[in-house]
């Protein structure tokens, strides 16, 4: 039997990396993602990979970018202020279809914030901070070994889709140490990315395949390939025609939503005979679960929806476990800002924001007080 | 469930002092949480380390009082003053000087740390292991034996001194703290 070892979430995020196939890291130091970065730089050359400490954010996207056409799996990490920089490259990332992960392990902000201490700030910047039309994949974990688990599932739909893949951890679940249990070789699947059969006409960007995701070469391997973050046709040459611009982010959008079905993933605990529902995810979910658990201890009929995946939202599935729902509680470490998106999915029902600032998580008695007096805090 | 809390500076091995603990609780059977919070500068800002011990999965993340509070600093001391109902302080007096506080809410236990690790040591590094060693004595949690495994596997070649810390801790508590506060998770 395997034991249970004393793993921080972003060593977990490192680990799960390495088992995914990950074999180049690029980035740059900052609190609270440092670890991750750390962690790599001891143990990509024990696999032959490749950790490089960049000049900035802007260089470390670049460089993941470039590592990804080259035929690796690659990934970088940052916080709040490094995420902003690395947003033009993540655009390109979309538009160019790249396959890759960013770790944002969320800080207090804005700016320099509370440079130590969690926040789940940076929900929007995630969904939506590069430029231009694209649909994002977040994936937001609660827990160290779930921290593993969807930093293998990043890589896997990244190289699925062909897009930039965002894990959304936070500084509580990235530092936090807890009990966890290294899967063995072949427990957690592993995707790699499908590559072009011999054919000298392949077009890199091209929509043959009803899963309007092409398959992806890498240079040297002797396609014609050129890689632009304009607007390109399917054999990547420059064209600036609206219908093949069209065209394009048509394709690029809807790769991911018409499967949308694979991406999104939500836990629900209590919810059968809830007439309460918390939707919460990430660290937060944990003191929410508390108080789930203390209010049914009370005789209150609690539920709660964690959100696994963030981006594409899962709107049918909130919708559809809310229908007998009389309030919902959304408990984030921000001013309120994905309860935005749940008074869009639950239509008049109400919902109520439980916003938590100050570089502290809450805390299960907390929620349970907003629950149990009706929304008052 | 079991929350202690080490306070003190950076620099004295706050972190790591909860990571060992935490470390040692999971070699005993139990789940944990160890979480830490400090300020932006590597060395001298207040620290502290927070260890969630519990026989099942842990949902507060955050501690308001501790059952143990183990206080390395004046600073500490002065900055965290309640406990829980069952809980304890565990002061290094040799950092606190005299306990200033009248009506101090929950037991109070001292242990010179910082000077046994001076006189055993010749420096003051391994206070934190002898805090953490004096813990084990007083609480009985974690056992002395999974303490012990976790330093080897964490601290290397200062494992050897440290462990000793520890044991020092504990001795020295057996020898002068009579009273007996076994906790059961």
């Amino acid at each position: 039997m395997r034991d249970y070892v004393l793993f921080s979430g972003n060593e977990a995020c490192a680990e799960a990396a390495i088992y995914a196939g990950c074999r180049f890291f690029a980035g740059y130091p900052i609190t609270p993602a440092s670890e991750i970065a750390e962690h790599l730089a001891k143990r990509l050359p024990e696999v032959n990979g490749v950790y490089v400490q960049m000049e900035d954010e802007i260089a470390s996207m670049a460089a993941v970018i470039g590592a990804s056409w080259a035929g690796v799996k690659s990934m970088t990490a940052t916080s709040g202020p490094g995420f902003s920089l690395m947003q033009e490259n993540i655009s390109y990332a979309y538009m160019t279809e790249t396959p890759c992960v960013v770790v944002d392990v969320q800080r207090s902000g804005p700016s320099t914030g509370q440079a130590t201490m969690p926040s789940q700030q940076d929900v929007y910047q995630a969904r939506y901070g590069a430029h231009g039309d694209y649909e994002s994949i977040v994936l937001c974990p609660w827990s160290v070994q779930e921290t593993f688990y969807l930093t293998v599932r990043a890589f896997n739909l990244s190289e699925k889709f062909r897009v930039p893949v965002i894990l959304l951890s936070d500084e509580v679940i990235g530092h936090m140490r807890e009990n966890f249990l290294l899967p063995s070789e072949g427990e957690v699947e592993v995707i790699d990315r499908i590559k072009p059969e011999r054919d000298l006409h392949f077009e890199p960007f091209g929509a043959k395949d009803p899963s309007m995701v092409p398959p992806m070469p890498s240079f040297g391997e002797g396609y014609r390939l050129l890689v632009t973050g304009s607007a390109h046709r399917e054999n990547g040459v420059r064209d600036y025609t609206p219908s093949v611009h069209q065209k394009l982010l048509e394709r690029i959008t809807k790769k991911i939503l018409n499967r949308k079905e694979e991406i999104v993933e939500i836990e629900t605990r209590y919810v059968d005979d809830a007439k309460t529902i918390l939707v919460c995810y990430g660290s937060v979910a944990r003191p929410a679960l508390g108080a789930v658990e203390l209010a049914r201890k009370h005789g209150l009929k609690v539920g709660m929806i964690r959100l696994k995946t963030l981006w594409p939202f899962p709107d049918d599935e909130i919708a559809g476990t809310c229908e007998e729902v009389e309030k919902i509680y959304v408990p984030e470490m921000n001013m309120g800002k994905i309860v935005r998106e749940v008074k869009r999915c639950v239509g008049n029902v109400e919902v109520t924001s439980i916003p938590k600032v100050g570089g502290v998580i809450h805390g299960v008695k907390e929620i349970y007080q907003w629950i149990s007096s009706g929304g008052e805090g | 469930m079991l929350k202690v809390r080490f306070a003190g500076y950076g620099g004295q091995g706050i972190i790591l002092a909860g990571q060992i603990t935490a470390m040692a609780c999971l070699k005993d059977g139990y789940r944990v949480v160890q979480s830490s919070s400090y300020g932006a500068e590597a060395r001298g800002g207040s620290c502290r380390s927070d260890v969630i011990v519990s026989r099942s999965f842990i949902h507060d993340l955050v501690i308001d009082t501790p059952d143990a509070l183990v206080i390395m600093s004046k600073d500490a001391y002065e900055k965290y003053r309640l406990v829980s109902k069952r809980g304890f302080k565990l002061v290094d007096n040799s950092q606190v000087g005299k306990l200033s506080f009248s009506g101090e809410k929950g037991k109070v236990f001292t242990v010179p740390a910082t000077l046994i690790s001076f006189q055993r040591f010749r420096k003051g590094i391994a206070a934190n292991m002898v805090m953490v060693g004096a813990l084990s004595g007083i609480i009985g949690i974690p056992s002395i034996s999974s303490l012990k495994e976790s330093i080897d596997e964490v601290t290397g070649g200062y494992a050897e001194m440290n462990i000793k810390a520890v044991e020092e801790g504990y001795k020295y508590v057996v020898e002068n703290i009579k009273e007996d506060i076994a906790f059961h998770l």
